[in-house]
C-alpha cells in the first residue's frame, strides 16, 4: 500500500496539480486571514488564533466548493484506478475481495492524507498570520456565538463556526470538523470508484463527485438551504414553508448548512450519515469485485 | 477448463471452451483479433467471470484469481517515471516473494541492467516487452500466461526469451503463449489451438 501510494504521489501530474490547488488554496486563505474583521472591530474582542483558523477553513462551504472539491476531482483519476500496474496489483492481491479491500483502502488513505495536507497548509498559513497557537476560545467567539443564538441568520460573524461550538474545547471541534471532512471525502472518492467500476470510465466517476458537489452549491448559494412551498393548509400570513433539502445534499457531510445551526447536532449528522455512505459505497464496490469483471481498461464510447 | 462460455451483453466471446492442460507443457493459442485468445486468458486468470463452465486447477474449482500465476495480458504494465528495478521492487512488495537478488537476476535473464536508472517511459518498446516478461517470471510462479510475449523484440532477444519459456517448460512449469503469428510459437509449443469468434478450433499437434 505505502509504496502504490508514493508511486502515485511521485507521479509529475498528480504533483502538479497538488501543487495548482495548493497554490489556490492558499491565496484563498491569505484572502481570508487578510480581511479579518476582527481587528477591524474596535472593541476589545481578541484575536484570530491558527485553531480557529482551520475551524473556519474546514467550515466554510465556499471553500469547499472553489478549492476542496476541485482539488479532489482533479485527483480522482490517479486515485480510484492505478492506471500503470493495475492488472499486475489485483492479481498479487490474490483473491477478489483482498483486491476490493485494498482498492477502498487506497482511497481511505489518500483521503486522509488529502485532508490533512489542507490542515498542515492551514496551519503554516495561520502560524505565519497570527503567530498565535494558543487553544483557548477568544472572547470575540463568545460575543458571536450568543449573538448567533439571539438574532440568527441576520447576525454578521466574524468567523464560520456553528452555534454551540464554543462549549467545547477548541481540539476537540477541530478535530471533528477535520475527522468528518475527511470521511466526506472518504465517501466521494468510494462513490467515484463503484461508478468507475460499474460503466467502465474514469470520468463518469469524475462526473458523479461533480454532480453531487453542484447540486449542493446551487441549494446552498441559490436556494438558501431550503425549498420553498405554499402550504394552504397552515393559517393565512404563514403559509409559506420550508423544506431544508440542504440535509440531503453533500453539505451536512462537510459543514453545516446554516450560520444558526446547532454544532454538535449537525456534526453527530455529518459523521454518522457519512459513515453509513462510506458503508454502503463500499458494500457495493466489495460486490462488484466479487461478482464483476476486473483489470480492464477505460471503455471507448 | 470444462464448458466455459463467455458472454458480455448477449456477445458470446468465448463458446464451449474445453482444454485440458498439463504442467510441463507450453501450449499456443493463435488467432486474429477478436479471435478471443486475451478474453480466455483473463477468463483463466479470475480477472473476468466466466458466464458458464468450471476451471479445475490440481482437481479443485478456482472461483477466485488465479494463484502463483506470472502474465502479460494486452499490454505491457509498467510505471513509466521509475527504472526498471523500482518497477520490479514495487511488484515484489505486494507478496514479497522475491528479494532484491531474484529481482537483478530477472532483469540480467531479460537483458535488461539492473543498475540502470533511465525511466521505463523512456524506454524502446523492445525494452518495455523485455520488462514485462521480467515481472512475469519476478515470481518463478507455476504458470505462465503470456499474450504476445515475443513482439516488438529484435532476434536476439527472441531467442533469449524462447531459451527461458523452454527452460520454464523443463522445470514442470505450465506455459500458455497467445499469438497472431503462428511462426512465433510453433517451434515452443507442445500443442497449437487455432481460436476463430471465442471457439477453439480442434488442435493441431505441434509436431
Amino acid at each position: 500500500m505505502r509504496e502504490t501510494i508514493g508511486a502515485v504521489v511521485r507521479k509529475p501530474v498528480f504533483r502538479i496539480k497538488l501543487i495548482a490547488i495548493s497554490l489556490l488554496f492558499v491565496v484563498s486563505l491569505i484572502e481570508q486571514v487578510s480581511n479579518n474583521y476582527i481587528q477591524s472591530s474596535g472593541q476589545q474582542v481578541g484575536r484570530m488564533t491558527v485553531i480557529l483558523l482551520l475551524m473556519h477553513t474546514f467550515s466554510y462551504f465556499s471553500f469547499y466548493l472553489s478549492v476542496f472539491f476541485v482539488g479532489y476531482i482533479l485527483l480522482i483519476p490517479d486515485i480510484v484506478k492505478d492506471a500503470f500496474i493495475e492488472r499486475q496489483t489485483m492479481m498479487r492481491c490474490q483473491s477478489r475481495m483482498r483486491a476490493a479491500k485494498y482498492a477502498i483502502g487506497k482511497i481511505i488513505a489518500f483521503s486522509i492524507l488529502y485532508v490533512i495536507w489542507f490542515v498542515m497548509l492551514t496551519i503554516l498559513v495561520g502560524g505565519i498570520w497570527f503567530h498565535d497557537f494558543s487553544l483557548a476560545w477568544p472572547k470575540f467567539m463568545d460575543i458571536q456565538q450568543r449573538q448567533l443564538a439571539a438574532n440568527g441568520l441576520s447576525t454578521i460573524t466574524w468567523i464560520n463556526i456553528p452555534v454551540g461550538a464554543g462549549k467545547y474545547p477548541t481540539l476537540l471541534v477541530a478535530g471533528l470538523i477535520c475527522l468528518r471532512s475527511t470521511i466526506g471525502f472518504i465517501f466521494l472518492g468510494l462513490l467515484a470508484l463503484l461508478v468507475t467500476l460499474i460503466t467502465g470510465k474514469t470520468r463518469n466517476g469524475m462526473g458523479i463527485v461533480i454532480l453531487l458537489a453542484a447540486i449542493a452549491g446551487y441549494v446552498k448559494l441559490y436556494m438558501n438551504d431550503v425549498f420553498t412551498y405554499w402550504n394552504s393548509a397552515h393559517p393565512i400570513g404563514n403559509k409559506r414553508s420550508y423544506i431544508r433539502i440542504s440535509k440531503a445534499t453533500i453539505t451536512p457531510l462537510f459543514t453545516t448548512c446554516l450560520k444558526s445551526d446547532e454544532f454538535m447536532p449537525w456534526m453527530r449528522y455529518g459523521i454518522i450519515a457519512g459513515i453509513l455512505l462510506c458503508v454502503i459505497t463500499g458494500a457495493g464496490i466489495m460486490l462488484y469485485y466479487r461478482k464483476g469483471d476486473l483489470g480492464d481498461e477505460d471503455r471507448d464510447e | 477448463m470444462n464448458n466455459i462460455n463467455k458472454t458480455i451483453k448477449g456477445v458470446s466471446l468465448l463458446t464451449d471452451i474445453n482444454l485440458a492442460l498439463e504442467s510441463g507443457h507450453i501450449y499456443g493459442f493463435v488467432g486474429d483479433n477478436g479471435s478471443g485468445k486475451t478474453v480466455l486468458f483473463k477468463v483463466l486468470l479470475g480477472l473476468m467471470h466466466k458466464t458458464s463452465g468450471t476451471i479445475l486447477v490440481d482437481g479443485r474449482e478456482q472461483k477466485d484469481l488465479m494463484q502463483d500465476v506470472g502474465f502479460i495480458i494486452e499490454r505491457p504494465e509498467y510505471i513509466p517515471y521509475y527504472s526498471a528495478k523500482k518497477n520490479l521492487e514495487i511488484i515484489a512488495a505486494y507478496r514479497k516473494v522475491a528479494d532484491d537478488q531474484r529481482i537483478r537476476t530477472v532483469l540480467e535473464m531479460f537483458g535488461l541492467d539492473p543498475s540502470d536508472k533511465k525511466a521505463v517511459g523512456k524506454y524502446s518498446l523492445g525494452m518495455k516487452q523485455k520488462l514485462a516478461l521480467s515481472m512475469a517470471f519476478l515470481e518463478d510462479p507455476k504458470v505462465l500466461i503470456l499474450d504476445e510475449p515475443l513482439s516488438a523484440l529484435d532476434a536476439d532477444s527472441v531467442q533469449e526469451a524462447r531459451k527461458r519459456i523452454l527452460e520454464e517448460k523443463k522445470r514442470g512449469k505450465l506455459v500458455l503463449i497467445a499469438s497472431h503469428y503462428p511462426e512465433d510459437i510453433q517451434s515452443l509449443c507442445d500443442e497449437v489451438y487455432w481460436m476463430k469468434n471465442g471457439h477453439v478450433l480442434p488442435s493441431k499437434e505441434n509436431k
